[in-house]
């Protein structure tokens, strides 16, 4: 039999109860919840499981696979720790689809999970890894709010352009019952609140979350004994550029060109044409506003520069032209690094089966997951789900 | 003819106005300001920059030495000459010392620079000065330290502007001003008016004297008298026992109004301040400095000094000035108000691996295609030629592609500036900006590169480039 990406299925998924500051848990216990509630989603015995891919970010989280095995006591089959900055989680994912694709496995586990709130200090921890001196000075937020001050003379951004990414996305997650924050923003108190970096506001920046999300990959075929409103993979794009991002000179700052190359892939396995028309909604990578802004363009849904003008009229919103976010995306859901990637593909699930827990967009039946990372860019997952019919 | 070949100065941006301090502690204060290293800055990122300012017109590749004095070295156990001649980016045969333990290591150096020169040990030294001593709170010398660099190139031939004619010492033993190594972070002293009296005052006036005579000079045939003194009111009485008009511009200028008293710098800086004020061929120019003793050197000016390219030096550094607005910021830039942080990481095996692209600023450039990258690329990322490239130096000057204000990277100056920099001939680099006004950043605004203290992880300086404003 010979099989590809298409007749990959999404079989269940879970998360941790709660994305957030979760100091009374550890690692284990964000995972125990996913991964079980992923496996009773797909209505299958944890040891059906052949083979998992466990996304982390931080070494302080947890290495090698036994990250994925000891929390599920899913001992003595192969678990690969997978690491590609904020975008592990979905690589996990893609790396488990594969498996399947290829005819090894039948039933497998894709998982992540960050625990990030045991560290102490200021933003994400450890961004001083690398180089002793090179990249001194960079954080999370300058690295991509460097692209504001280019983006402002090209095109005219805003600050107020960014805070309508804030206020949407809250408005998003302020309905969603595992969301870090569980309340709407104003467009006035984004604009007004205390400055992180550049243009960008403590409402205009992810928080630092803990939490966990599995996903359960099974062939189209094996997927039909369980449940009829599995998900179908369309397109699992991955793209890496560079960790050289502000010593490179050609990069202009206007686009993240992993975001652009990954989404390209993605199109074309799946055969999109047309983003805007073809895709109900997008779980967009919003670590911060600025991020998202760039990243609506460079996944085609409106022309480079437009981003803002995009979000501004609504045509982002629950009820646009194309969801961004409904489930309240980084920004209001919360980031649990190597988590988010399943996260995205947990939440688009649950979109295209139609029982979103937060706001549902209303007869979902294509949803794209983005995941963006490194500091300003430097790897992406797109993946894109269907519950299409013709794909089943 | 052996003698001084060129001369630079640094005179770090930050002012703090002596009345700030007066209004920190409730006292009295004097009028003016004085130089305040900034929190990036020490005596040898002081030094480079004095050096480099001294080598504009020179290629790095035909200086022979480095000489670095200072009182404030970063390290007891490790030259800093060294590390400022790789940072100059001279040949690897170079001749580098370190003077230290004594306010005069600057004129030491200068001396032994001298002899080198004569002897053809060395051609074109830099003998570069950099210091920041450390005042008690409250006490007169708060106000009257400031920190500098002053720099000369020593060698022989057509290009010398200032002849040397010959040196004299005195030693005077004495305590006072001292500081214990490895025990004193500040200036201590016991009585100054016994010391300013019999120390500085008898011996920088014997000292000149005693040199116009071994000379032949009289007052009137000295152009500019270069003597330097541990503060503003001893450097007055000098010159009128010394037969010297101060009038007439005779004297030069001691800097204590808005930089300070820069202890091992200051005649190096006061030196260069003098050969950049207009001096004509012949002209005698006599250079003294006290500190336990006293050493007088004689140079006379040639023709070649007009013809020297312009620099900052004294007169360019002074005008480029920020106020430092925060007297806390000085006590804390200082050391003296310690302000916790965050440990960084450091490994002094890639400071060694990468020193020619962390200190020389040396990139590569693509055979192929012509890319020039930051750091050195064996593949070239355009055209993905393999190790074909040539190592370049850089050139330290650029223009802001794009910037950012953060305030999430704990520093001590805050927000932290962020700027990605296109270098003038190729590359890119990423880098903090130092020396800035906030709201004067901007896309397109033009930087030069200055080498600064990053941060001490693993309890070693670990130096980098940032960039400023264009001063």
């Amino acid at each position: 039999m010979s099989l590809s990406i298409h007749d990959i299925a999404i079989l269940g998924v879970g998360t941790s109860k709660k994305f957030g500051e979760q100091f009374d848990k550890g690692v284990d216990d964000l995972l125990f919840e996913a991964g079980f509630e992923a496996i009773d989603d797909a209505g299958i015995k944890p040891e059906q499981i052949e083979a998992g891919w466990v996304g982390i970010a931080y070494p302080f989280t947890g290495l090698s696979g036994a990250a994925m095995a000891d929390p599920l006591k899913i001992y003595d089959i192969p678990i690969t720790h997978v690491e590609n900055y904020c975008c592990s989680g979905m690589d996990a994912f893609r790396n488990a689809c594969l498996a399947v694709a290829s005819g090894m496995y039948d039933m497998v586990m894709a998982c992540g999970v960050e625990k990030i709130t045991d560290q102490g200090g200021r933003g994400l921890p450890g961004l001083n890894v690398g180089h002793t001196v090179l990249m001194r000075g960079i954080t999370a937020p300058s690295a991509f709010g460097l692209a504001f001050a280019r983006h402002n003379r090209e095109f005219g951004l805003t600050k107020e352009d960014l805070a309508h990414v804030a206020v949407k996305n809250h408005y998003n997650g302020a309905a969603h019952p595992r969301a870090h924050f569980r309340r709407e923003v104003t467009l006035e108190q984004v604009m007004k609140a205390p400055i992180i970096s550049g243009p960008l506001g403590l409402l205009d920046c992810c928080p630092i979350s803990d939490g966990a999300a599995a996903v359960v990959v099974t062939r189209k075929d094996i997927a039909k004994k369980y449940r009829d409103d599995f998900v179908m993979v369309r397109a699992l794009g991955l793209s890496v550029y560079t960790n050289q991002l502000p010593f490179d000179p050609e990069f202009d700052y206007l686009a993240w060109r992993p975001t652009v190359k990954a989404a390209e892939m993605a199109y074309q396995q799946a055969g999109i044409e047309n983003p805007l028309q073809e895709i109900d909604l997008a779980e967009c990578h919003d670590c911060f506003t600025i991020t998202e802004i760039l990243n609506i363009e460079d996944l085609g849904f409106c022309k480079k520069g437009e981003g803002g003008k995009f979000v501004r009229e609504g045509r982002a919103n629950i009820d646009g032209d194309v969801a961004i976010n409904p489930s309240g995306g980084l920004k209001c859901f919360g980031h649990p690094i190597g988590a988010t990637g399943c996260r995205m593909i947990w939440e688009v699930t649950r979109q295209l089966q139609g029982r979103a827990e937060g706001r549902q967009r209303e007869g979902a039946k294509i949803g794209l997951a983005h995941n963006l990372g490194g500091l300003g860019g430097v790897v992406c997952g797109v993946t894109i789900l269907s519950s299409d019919d013709k794909h089943k | 003819m052996v003698g001084i070949k060129s001369y630079g100065a640094y005179i770090p941006k930050l002012r703090l106005n002596r009345e700030l301090i007066a209004k920190g502690w409730d006292i009295p204060g004097a009028p003016g300001t004085i130089a305040v290293a900034n929190y990036d800055e020490d005596s040898l990122t002081m030094g480079v920059e004095a050096a480099a300012d001294c080598l504009i017109g020179f290629d790095p590749a035909e200086v022979g030495g480095v000489f670095f004095a200072s009182t404030s070295a970063p390290y007891a156990e490790k030259s800093a000459a060294t590390l400022i001649a790789t940072v100059l980016d001279t040949k690897p045969d170079i001749y580098t010392v370190d003077f230290a333990n004594s306010l005069r290591a600057s004129t030491q150096a200068l001396g032994a620079a001298l002899d080198a020169a004569q002897v053809g040990k060395a051609e074109n030294i830099i003998v570069t000065s950099g210091e920041t001593r450390v005042a008690e709170p409250i006490s007169t010398w708060e106000q009257t330290l400031g920190d500098g660099a002053g720099a000369v190139m020593v060698g022989s031939g057509e290009g010398v502007i200032a002849e040397y004619l010959g040196s004299l010492s005195i030693k005077d033993e004495i305590i006072y001003t001292w500081r214990r190594s490895e025990k004193d972070h500040m200036v201590r002293e016991f009585n100054p008016r016994v010391a300013q009296s019999f120390g500085y005052q008898k011996h920088m006036v014997a000292g000149i004297k005693a040199a116009m005579e071994k000379f032949d000079l009289t007052p009137d045939k000295v152009a500019r008298a270069v003597y330097s003194a541990p503060d503003f009111r001893s450097h007055g009485g000098v010159a009128k026992r010394c037969g010297f008009d101060p009038a007439s511009g005779q004297v030069q200028d001691a800097l204590f109004a808005f930089v300070g008293g820069t202890g091992t710098a200051q005649p190096l800086m006061m030196l260069a301040g003098a050969l950049q004020s207009g001096l004509k061929e012949g002209d005698i120019i006599l250079l003294a400095h006290y500190a336990d003793g006293v050493d007088v050197l004689v140079f006379r000016a040639t023709a070649a000094l007009e013809k020297l390219p312009s620099r900052r030096a004294i007169s360019g550094f002074l005008a480029s000035q920020i106020p430092l607005e925060s007297f806390a910021r000085f006590l804390r830039y200082r050391g003296i108000a310690e302000v916790p942080m965050p440990e960084d990481t450091g490994t002094p095996v890639q400071m060694w691996r990468d020193s020619r692209e962390v200190y020389s600023l040396h990139g590569s450039k693509c055979n192929q295609c012509g890319l020039v990258r930051f750091p050195m690329e064996r593949v070239c990322s355009r055209c993905k030629s393999r190790d074909d490239f040539t190592e370049i130096p850089l050139t330290r000057k650029g223009k802001v592609f794009t910037y950012i204000h953060d305030n999430l990277y704990v520093n001590a100056e805050m927000p932290t500036t962020l700027a990605v920099v296109d270098l003038e001939g190729g590359g890119r680099v990423f880098l903090m900006m130092t020396d800035r006004k906030v709201d004067e950043v901007d896309i397109g605004m033009e930087v030069e590169l200055t080498f600064r203290k990053i941060h001490e992880g693993n309890h070693y300086n670990n130096y980098f480039w940032k960039c400023r404003p264009v001063r």
